[in-house]
Formats: structure tokens, C-alpha cells, sequence
């Protein structure tokens, strides 16, 4: 037991994958932690050398610890603000009573247009209302460092539960389907954007994509006295029940993430993410 | 003596358990020794006294300063300007034209620094800078904007003989004229024609209004639509549009108007002009000019299956009037070829019609009923599942905007409507509302705050010879004793 715990810390100390070897312009060679960069004074900090100029490294090493310091100076929550903002982009909203048709459509011999027959269904009414609602996220980023952010990758998902009507909206019935039943499906919308560079107190607003969230309603009703007056339901055959032809949908919204990142010294890209609700962002990206 | 010997035998264990331990510490110690052998006390090694190059740092990563960008401003002068324009047109040049080096895209610093710099106004959510501002009139409807999109349909309904012929779109075509030619050359502009399903753009983007690009677009619409043997967009391929998020419609039923304006959002100007007399892909000019989106595939099935039901149902009837039919169709077809004939005679253009029955109407003759379908329900499919509702094509309309303006927001949309004449009311119901295009134009408009207008009718061109059903039945008869 002992065996295994030792040859796990054996193998971890061979692939520790932090850079600790360092040379400089003339080719000699330190060995040490490097802690954090002093952008102010351009001094590198090390566990055990202190304080080094950076000027004196070697070219590949300059690159190397200000990417080190651009990495720690985006990780760094309060010198790269990142704040979530929920907004309503449009909405549109339309309602109206009108008299339900059963319109018939065909096409005669030779014709190039199709032709149509319409049948009203006077004794009824319908209500008719939909609203439509284009909402999305404003990401605020602003850059505190003293150095320039570069080469930004922004990602965002909106994901929303999409109700969609079985049936088409006709005076009959199908035989399988209630008029009324929805089939209800999460929908992700995806953005990706890049920002080249984020300068020392330059701030941005980055969007998410839009999820447009409908709420629709029908509802029918017969507007005259069935004991007084025969109803159509005699009359067009196939006419189905008429009390089960009304019908409501409603989407919703589950959230929005926003993973902002930038690429680190070994060519991964190190990710901050923001979402709402939290938990969103607690899942893997991919698993919606 | 026993318990003597276990204190032994332990003491002895723990001995060689210390024992193991040490010689595991030491193993460890002297592989992180050997690692690390040549590790030196924390000081760089002198090994030769050479003076250091004072190199400038470079920047990490190979970016150039987006600041120097925005303080040198590339400019170019267009070489275009040069060549000369068509005698056709005449374009006064608005002013000395230099083509700016494409303005950043993306919303990075070059926003915010126009967002500090308060000198510079901001009267439109869209506009970059307000020099390109042109005041526009579009049939009446006037508006000022930077970066337009006109969206023209150019089917042959626009041109039928009851909207007055070909003469209908000279006069659409002498707007469009007037509209791009007082254009600044700065203001950003593009055109897109459809026909049906056939979509086609002058440019993949909005490009500025100089006047070159002024000649060669006036050029290209005004090759449109000038003879009878040719009308629309017959020699375009169709393409489907294409979502990478979630519509009602499905992308293949996306057509006319709904198409290009589909493409036009993607250049997100900051007006658009959508001039069209129909709503949806279907038209029905008979019947309070009623106007939808079908769902193509199941319309098709919808129209197998009814046609199977008459059959099966209503024998009689299908046998007896597809011959009359065919008979009225061979009527129609000498009619139009005497009426062009005379046309000719006259210098005047072909007869342009919704359909082949249309002469037949003209000239008084009486064209069977076709048959109704008595019993709907013993259709596997209802008409209703043949077509997108209003409500439909309206969260469609509203997402494919919504997803490409995003906060911006809504454009200045404007329709044009072309109204079409009824050739002959049927079964029409002012009753049933939303079915025409017109009303459902009118509904949109109010909802997205846009402006609609209708372009007064010409005259419809009648006429010139009025031919009876049976004089051209003796004449067809005499016809084929003859041969």
C-alpha cells in the first residue's frame, strides 16, 4: 500500500507540468518556482531567487512569464470583472376573435394556382392570443490589469424548453391526438465570439444568443344557444367535440452560460465561466 | 520468559519496520536528489562574461496594437470611380468618394472608445457614424438611414395583366431609380429580388452607394421583367435558407418575401423596404385574394389523397368534368394565341395571367365547379395541416429578426403593397378574416411598429379582342377538318 502511495507521488513529481527551469539572454540556466510577475516594476518573483528583472531572461522565458501573469491577471475576479445581466430584447404581442373556417384547398387539371373553398363555422368563435418574447443575456466585461488581455474567447448557450403543438390549428379532430397536446423539447442556442484584445480599463458587452419564448393561447367557444339552434356539428361531418378545442402553450427559460477564456502557455484554453441559474455552470459544457 | 520472547519478537518488528521505512525514505531522497542533482544553489551560473544584449520585450503574442489600427485609419481610393458610367444613366456624383478601410466588427475597444469619446453622437442604435445618413422615399414612404436593404419582388404577379402589365414594373423600377441615385455615396445600401423560392442579391453585403456600384445596380434591375419571354428569376437556382436555431417553418417552406427578408437580416441594415402583393408562397386572386405559407410536402400529399377520396367517393362527377376541362383548356389556349396575335398586330405586349382559365373569364364562358370534398374527415390529412397559421409565420418572422438583431432590436421595417385585383368573386367571405394578404400585412405592421403603404393600381390592360367560347369551338373544328 505504502508501495503504490509512493510511486504516486514518484510519478506526479515526474509530471508536474509547471515550467521551473528558466535561462537567460547569455544561456545560463535558474531552477527555481516562479510565484508572480510584478507587471509594475517588470520584476519576476521567484519561491527562493526573489526578485528578478525580466528584461534579463531569454526571449522564449519573457513569453513564457507574461502569459503566466496574462493567465493569473484573467483568473483574477476582482482585475477581470465579469457580470451577468438578463435582458428583454422584444416582444411583440397579438390577440383577436374571429369566426373559425374550415378552408379546402385543390388544385383543378391545368391549373397553376391552387384554388380554395371556405366554410365558416358561424355559430362559434374563436380567441386567439400570442405573445412573443426575444430575451437574452448581456455579459459586462472590463479589464482592471495594468497589461492588455489578449486574444479572448467568448462562448454562450441559451437553453429553453420549446412547447410545440401536435395537431394543426383546424376545426377538426384528429382521431390520436388531443388538439390540446404539446410535445415539450430543451432548444440551446449557441454564440461564440472573439474579442482580439481587452485593453488596461477597457470594458465590453458581450451578447448571448436569443431564445425567443412564445405564449400562445386558442380558445373556442359556441356563441349561440344549442337548445334553440342546431350547432354545425350536424352539419360538417367529422366535426369534432367542440369543447375540446382549445388549447395553451407556454416556453420557458432554463438559463444562460457564458464561458469566457484564453489560451495558456501550453496551448489549453483556460475557461471562467458565469451562468444563471449557478448550477448551470456545474454540469460539463457539452452536456447541453 | 514467553512474554520476555513476544517483547523481543516485537521490539525486533518494530526495528525492521523502522528499518524498511528508513530505507524507503532513503531511496525516495535519493531519487529526488538524483532528479534534482544538478540543481544549484538559487543563482544564475556565470560560465562566461559576456555582455548582455539589451533586448526591446517582446509582446507575447503576435497581436497588433488595436489602438494604432483605430489612430492610422487605412484608406483607399476606389478604383472603380474610374471607370466610366454607362450613357444610360445619368448619377451626379454626391462628392469626392473615398472608400473607408472596413470599420472593426466585433464590439471590442473600438465601441467603447466611441462610447467615451462624446464628441461623437450617436442618433441610431445601428449607424457606426451618422456622415452616411441619406433621406430616402420609397413610394411615399420616407425615412433617413444609413444602411438599407430593398427587398423587390419581381414574380409574375407583380406584372399580371390586372396590375397593369409589364408597365407596372417600369414604375417600380422608375422609384427604385429615384431612390438609389439621390443615394450619398456613403450610405451603405444593397437589393434583393425574389420570385417564389428563387432569392437573389446584388452583393453578399451592404456596399456604399458610390457611383459605380449606383450605375451597375440600376443596370441589373432595370434587365428585369422587360419582355413577356421572360419574367422573374427563371435562370436562378434555388436554395434553401438556412437556421442554426429553432423556427416554426420548416426552412424548405421559407419562400418570397419571408426568404429575402431572411438574407436581408443578415446584413442587419438599419431600414428595410419589402414590395410584394402577396403574403405567402400560395395565392389564391379568386378568393378574397387569400394568401399563405404552405407546408409544400404535406400540401402535395393533401392534394394525392384528395384525389384519391374522389375517386373512391365521388365517381361520377370525376369522370364527367375532367373532360369538360379539357375541352375549356384547348378554348383558352387558341383565345390567348388570337388575343396575342392581335397584340402584336398592336405593338403591345404579350397577356400576362394568373392562370389558363383566366381568358376564359374574361370572355364571359362559365367554367365548372370543381368537386367539394363532402366528407373531410375521410382524408387522412385536413387542410388546416396544409399550412403555417398567422401566428406561425409570425414567430418566424420574429425569431429570425430577434436572433440576428439581438439588442438592437427591431428595424425600420417598410411594406409596399401592391393590391391585387379579384378576378371573379367564387365563395369570398369578408368574414373570414386574416386570409388576405393585405389584412395580414396591415397586422404585422401594427405589431412591429412598421410602416405599410399601398401603391395605387393602374389601370388593368383589357382586352383586345372579345372572343365567344363557341365561335372558337367552330374554329377549332374547322381547324382539324382542315388537317
Amino acid at each position: 500500500m505504502k508501495l503504490i502511495l509512493f510511486l504516486i507521488i514518484f510519478i506526479s513529481s515526474l509530471v508536474n507540468a509547471d515550467k521551473n527551469v528558466f535561462t537567460n539572454l547569455n544561456g545560463k540556466i535558474l531552477i527555481d518556482d516562479l510565484i508572480r510577475f510584478k507587471y509594475e516594476s517588470q520584476e519576476v518573483i521567484f519561491e527562493n531567487s526573489g526578485s528578478i528583472p525580466l528584461k534579463i531572461f531569454a526571449d522564449d522565458d519573457k513569453r513564457y512569464i507574461l502569459k503566466y501573469n496574462e493567465i493569473e491577471g484573467f483568473l483574477s475576479s476582482f482585475r477581470f470583472k465579469i457580470n451577468l445581466e438578463k435582458k428583454r430584447w422584444g416582444r411583440i404581442k397579438y390577440e383577436h376573435s374571429r369566426t373559425p373556417f374550415y378552408m379546402d384547398v385543390f388544385k383543378n387539371k391545368y391549373d397553376n394556382l391552387y384554388k380554395h373553398k371556405v366554410l365558416l363555422a358561424d355559430d362559434y368563435e374563436e380567441y386567439d392570443s400570442i405573445s412573443l418574447d426575444a430575451q437574452g443575456y448581456s455579459l459586462y466585461i472590463k479589464n482592471q490589469n495594468l497589461f492588455p488581455i489578449n486574444n479572448i474567447i467568448v462562448e454562450s448557450k441559451i437553453i429553453y424548453e420549446k412547447e410545440i403543438y401536435n395537431n394543426a390549428s383546424g376545426i377538426y379532430l384528429g382521431e390520436n391526438n388531443n388538439f390540446s397536446d404539446v410535445t415539450s423539447t430543451n432548444l440551446i442556442n449557441y454564440y461564440e465570439e472573439q474579442i482580439l484584445s481587452l485593453m488596461p480599463g477597457e470594458d465590453i458587452t458581450i451578447y448571448s444568443p436569443c431564445a425567443v419564448l412564445t405564449r400562445h393561447s386558442l380558445d373556442r367557444e359556441i356563441i349561440i344557444d344549442e337548445s334553440i339552434f342546431p350547432t354545425q356539428e350536424d352539419i360538417i361531418e367529422g366535426f369534432g367535440n367542440w369543447d375540446e378545442h382549445s388549447r395553451e402553450k407556454r416556453d420557458n427559460l432554463i438559463g444562460v452560460w457564458f464561458r469566457v477564456g484564453i489560451s495558456n502557455n501550453n496551448g489549453n484554453i483556460v475557461w471562467r465561466n458565469e451562468s444563471y441559474p449557478d448550477e448551470l455552470s456545474e454540469n460539463a459544457w457539452d452536456s447541453y | 520468559m514467553k512474554k520476555k520472547r513476544e517483547k523481543i519478537v516485537g521490539s525486533s518488528a518494530v526495528i525492521i519496520s523502522l528499518a524498511i521505512h528508513l530505507i524507503l525514505i532513503t531511496l525516495a531522497g535519493g531519487i529526488v536528489a538524483l532528479k534534482y542533482f544538478k540543481k544549484q544553489p538559487s543563482e544564475f551560473k556565470i560560465e562566461e562574461q559576456k555582455s548582455l544584449e539589451r533586448k526591446q520585450l517582446e509582446v507575447p503574442i503576435e497581436t497588433k496594437s488595436f489602438m494604432n489600427q483605430m489612430s492610422k485609419p487605412q484608406s483607399q481610393i476606389s478604383q472603380k470611380i474610374t471607370t466610366a458610367a454607362p450613357a444610360k444613366f445619368n448619377i451626379s456624383e454626391q462628392a469626392e468618394f473615398i472608400q473607408m478601410a472596413p470599420l472593426p466588427t466585433f464590439q471590442g475597444s473600438f465601441t467603447n472608445f466611441n462610447n467615451k469619446d462624446k464628441r461623437l453622437i450617436f442618433n441610431s442604435k445601428y449607424r457606426e457614424i451618422d456622415f452616411g445618413l441619406s433621406k430616402v422615399d420609397f413610394f411615399g414612404t420616407r425615412t433617413s438611414s444609413e444602411r438599407m436593404v430593398l427587398i423587390i419582388d419581381v414574380s409574375e404577379d407583380m406584372i399580371q395583366d390586372n396590375l397593369g402589365g409589364l408597365d407596372a414594373f417600369e414604375l417600380i423600377y422608375e422609384d427604385t431609380f429615384d431612390l438609389i441615385s439621390k443615394l450619398k455615396s456613403s450610405t451603405l445600401f444593397n437589393i434583393i429580388l425574389f420570385d417564389q423560392n428563387k432569392v437573389l442579391s446584388f452583393e453578399d453585403k451592404l456596399i456604399p452607394a458610390i457611383a459605380s456600384h449606383k450605375t451597375n445596380v440600376l443596370e441589373w434591375i432595370s434587365s428585369i421583367n422587360t419582355n413577356t419571354y421572360k419574367i422573374g428569376l427563371n435562370d436562378i437556382e434555388e436554395k434553401d435558407s438556412i437556421f442554426d436555431y429553432y423556427i416554426p417553418m420548416d426552412n424548405k417552406d421559407i419562400s418570397v418575401w419571408l426568404k429575402a427578408f431572411h438574407i436581408a437580416t443578415n446584413l442587419k441594415p438599419e431600414s428595410i423596404f419589402i414590395l410584394t402583393s402577396n403574403w405567402g408562397n400560395i395565392n389564391d386572386p379568386s378568393l378574397a385574394n387569400v394568401s399563405y405559407f404552405s407546408k409544400n410536402k404535406m400540401l402535395q400529399r393533401y392534394i394525392d389523397k384528395r384525389l384519391e377520396y374522389l375517386i373512391k367517393y365521388e365517381k361520377e362527377k370525376f369522370e364527367e368534368i375532367p373532360q369538360e376541362i379539357d375541352n375549356l383548356y384547348t378554348i383558352s389556349l387558341k383565345m390567348l394565341e388570337l388575343e396575342n396575335q392581335e397584340r402584336e398586330n398592336m405593338f403591345i405586349n404579350h397577356k400576362i395571367m394568373h392562370n389558363w382559365d383566366d381568358i376564359l373569364k374574361e370572355n364571359n364562358t362559365e367554367i365548372p365547379s370543381w368537386i367539394e370534398c363532402k366528407a373531410p374527415s375521410k382524408i387522412d390529412i385536413f387542410p388546416s395541416e396544409t399550412r403555417y397559421t398567422f401566428d406561425e409565420v409570425l414567430e418566424s418572422f420574429f425569431t429570425i429578426t430577434m436572433n440576428s438583431y439581438k439588442q438592437l432590436g427591431f428595424p425600420q421595417i417598410n411594406f409596399i403593397l401592391s393590391p391585387k385585383k379579384r378576378i371573379r368573386i367564387e365563395n369570398y367571405s369578408d368574414e373570414a378574416p386574416l386570409m388576405s394578404s393585405q389584412y395580414k400585412f396591415f397586422r404585422l405592421s401594427k405589431m412591429i411598429n412598421g410602416r405599410i403603404r399601398k401603391i395605387p393600381p393602374l389601370n388593368p390592360i383589357e382586352n383586345e379582342l372579345y372572343q365567344n367560347k363557341y365561335e372558337i369551338e367552330k374554329l377549332l373544328e374547322n381547324l382539324s377538318e382542315n388537317n
